[in-house]
């Protein structure tokens, strides 16, 4: 739709698409002379090098247009007043601004023509809030899009910042860029929730004080010294937290992923758990083809904790069995690779991820049932049973953790010799589990609490 | 609902034709004294408003200071806007008081 057809659905709204204000004239002068007589259009024309002049004759055809008590005279007065509004003074736009609003939003126009309209006619309401009291420049080329003196959108709109946003995006400490968008295909339906990490700067977990962190894991895993030495060996002060791949190797019960946890959280690192038993070769996710499709653990716990070093922590990686889908050890080859790590492509997301700070531990029953592959990427930790003289620091140990789980167990008293005389003999029985240490624990206090003299 | 439009769409018809309110709707009409024209941004779109003193509002006490709705049409001399519900006339606009000694005659 050329601006000569706009025009002729309404004159005003041809004028609003003329890009000078000399084209605007010549426009109207051209449309209007048969109606306003030869004499007055040469008059028009003779007051073009004067300003006031030619205000005041268009006034007069204005005064003409509405004269003649038609719609069109009357539209055609409209559109002349439009070139009387100077950027220099407000007040003149707020005779003609909201009647030519109501003729755009009354106008039948096609899409395009009506969304450039309306931008032009933000520049010229712009002009009346006065916006533009200090510009030599027409409202005609002011509202060109195309025109150099085009507003600056930043100058002219307010910005409302999004506060969570800024935060998000600029964390106070190290930052990593996971998944760069100019490493990454479109998302689609099934991973749109994975927007929020492109591009986003997510932060990096820091270690403030190993040495603490040790001596409370210390505290905690009495019997286990040396394991606990072996897995924050990797860790130093002020640094993003990253332990290389490691696989805790114990018999059941004595505390592996109890210690992968309580670590991560002294550490404030989020924990993904994968269970190496019974899940099957998802670990690497499933391709963007299929309509189920998911993004590898590693890129989860990522989306998941929205930080960049998150904990993958795969439970009995030693019952994991090769299946159809795949297998556990072959999948995390790339992602415990140092180099394929730093740019892995997941297949869900499509994209090239920055892996390389997600930690990895494993917990496993027997090393000798670990394929060789994976001894060679794990570092192979033993973690050690508990034994009789550890009892009295982890019976200790329980009846806080229950204090914290029930509030009627806050302030009992510390278990007695005799106690834990009797704890010992159940406890050596049970195979110095401390899953079973608990239950032993929680028995006595209940033996005690029958026990109590009533007053 | 409809009515206003319709009253709305006729009117906008008869000043497009150059037509201007009856005096008898014009002295009907709530009055604003000391106005000012206010441009505000609705949405992504602007609209006029006029801001003055009123008088003879139907639900508004006069002396008030209100604003009238989104302005559709103004009288080329300021004599008068039509909003979407009613139409206003304007007494004098808002301006700097002239001090007495202020002009040279």
């Amino acid at each position: 739709m050329r601006p000569t057809e706009v025009a002729d659905v309404h004159p005003a709204l041809g004028l609003l698409s003329a890009d000078r204000w000399d084209a605007a004239f010549g426009m109207m002068h051209a449309c209007s002379e048969p109606t306003i007589g030869e004499e007055r259009g040469q008059a028009l024309l003779d007051a073009v090098t004067d300003r006031s002049e030619m205000r005041s004759q268009i006034r007069s055809v204005v005064n003409v247009l509405y004269a003649t008590g038609t719609p069109a005279g009357g539209a055609m007065a409209l559109a002349w007043s439009m070139l009387m509004c100077d950027p220099r003074k407000p007040s003149t736009f707020f005779s003609v601004l909201p009647q030519l609003q109501h003729e755009l939003d009354e106008a039948d126009l096609p899409g395009e023509v009506e969304d450039n309209l309306r931008l032009r006619l933000r520049v010229w309401w712009r002009a009346a809030e006065g916006g533009f009291t200090t510009s030599s420049h027409s409202v005609f080329r002011l509202a060109d899009p195309e025109g150099e003196c085009w507003p600056e959108p930043e100058v002219t709109t307010r910005v409302e910042i999004d506060m969570e946003k800024v935060e998000r995006r600029a964390p106070a400490g190290p930052t990593l860029v996971v998944m760069p968008k100019h490493r990454s295909s479109k998302l689609n339906n099934y991973n749109l929730h994975y927007k929020d990490i492109v591009d986003a700067a997510l932060p990096l977990i820091v270690v403030r004080d190993v040495h603490a962190i040790r001596t409370a894991l210390y505290l905690e895993f009495p019997h286990a010294t040396a394991a606990v030495n072996a897995l924050t060996r990797d860790l130093r002060d002020g640094k993003p937290a990253h332990v290389k791949p490691a696989c805790l190797v114990g018999s059941a019960g004595s505390g592996k992923s109890r210690l992968v946890r309580k670590l991560a959280a002294l550490i404030s690192l989020h924990v993904h758990r994968f269970d190496g038993a019974t899940s099957d070769g998802q670990f690497s996710g499933t391709a963007k083809g299929w309509s189920n499709t998911e993004p590898s653990v590693p890129t989860r716990a990522v989306r998941q904790s929205m930080t960049a070093n998150p904990v993958v922590m795969i439970d009995e990686i030693d019952k994991a069995t090769s299946s159809t889908n795949g297998y556990l050890p072959h999948a995390l080859l790339s992602f415990t690779d140092p180099e394929t790590a730093l740019r892995y492509r997941d297949q869900s997301l499509d994209a090239e991820l920055n892996l390389s700070v997600v930690s990895y531990i494993a917990t496993a029953n027997d090393a000798k049932l670990l394929p060789g592959m994976l001894r060679d990427r794990f570092r192979m930790i033993r973690m050690p049973e508990p034994e009789l003289r550890h009892l009295p620091q982890l019976a200790a140990n329980v009846m806080r953790d229950l204090a914290a789980e029930d509030d009627a167990r806050v302030g009992d008293t510390p278990l007695a010799g005799d106690e834990l005389a009797v704890m010992g003999k159940a406890w050596a029985k049970a195979g110095f589990s401390m899953r079973k240490l608990k239950a032993i624990v929680l028995a006595t206090l209940e033996a005690r609490d029958q026990c109590q003299m009533r007053h | 609902m409809q009515g206003l439009k319709q009253d709305l769409e006729r009117d906008i018809a008869a000043y497009t034709c150059g037509e201007t309110p009856a005096p008898h709707e014009l002295i009907g009409a709530p009055h604003l004294e000391e106005w000012c024209c206010l441009v505000r941004e609705r949405g992504r779109e602007f609209v006029l408003i006029v801001s003055g003193i009123v008088m003879k509002h139907p639900e508004i006490d006069d002396g008030a200071i209100v604003s009238s709705g989104a302005v559709v049409w103004v009288d080329r001399h300021f004599r008068w806007i039509r909003t979407h519900k009613r139409l206003w006339s304007l007494g004098q606009q808002r301006g700097e008081p002239i001090p007495l000694d202020g002009i040279d005659l």
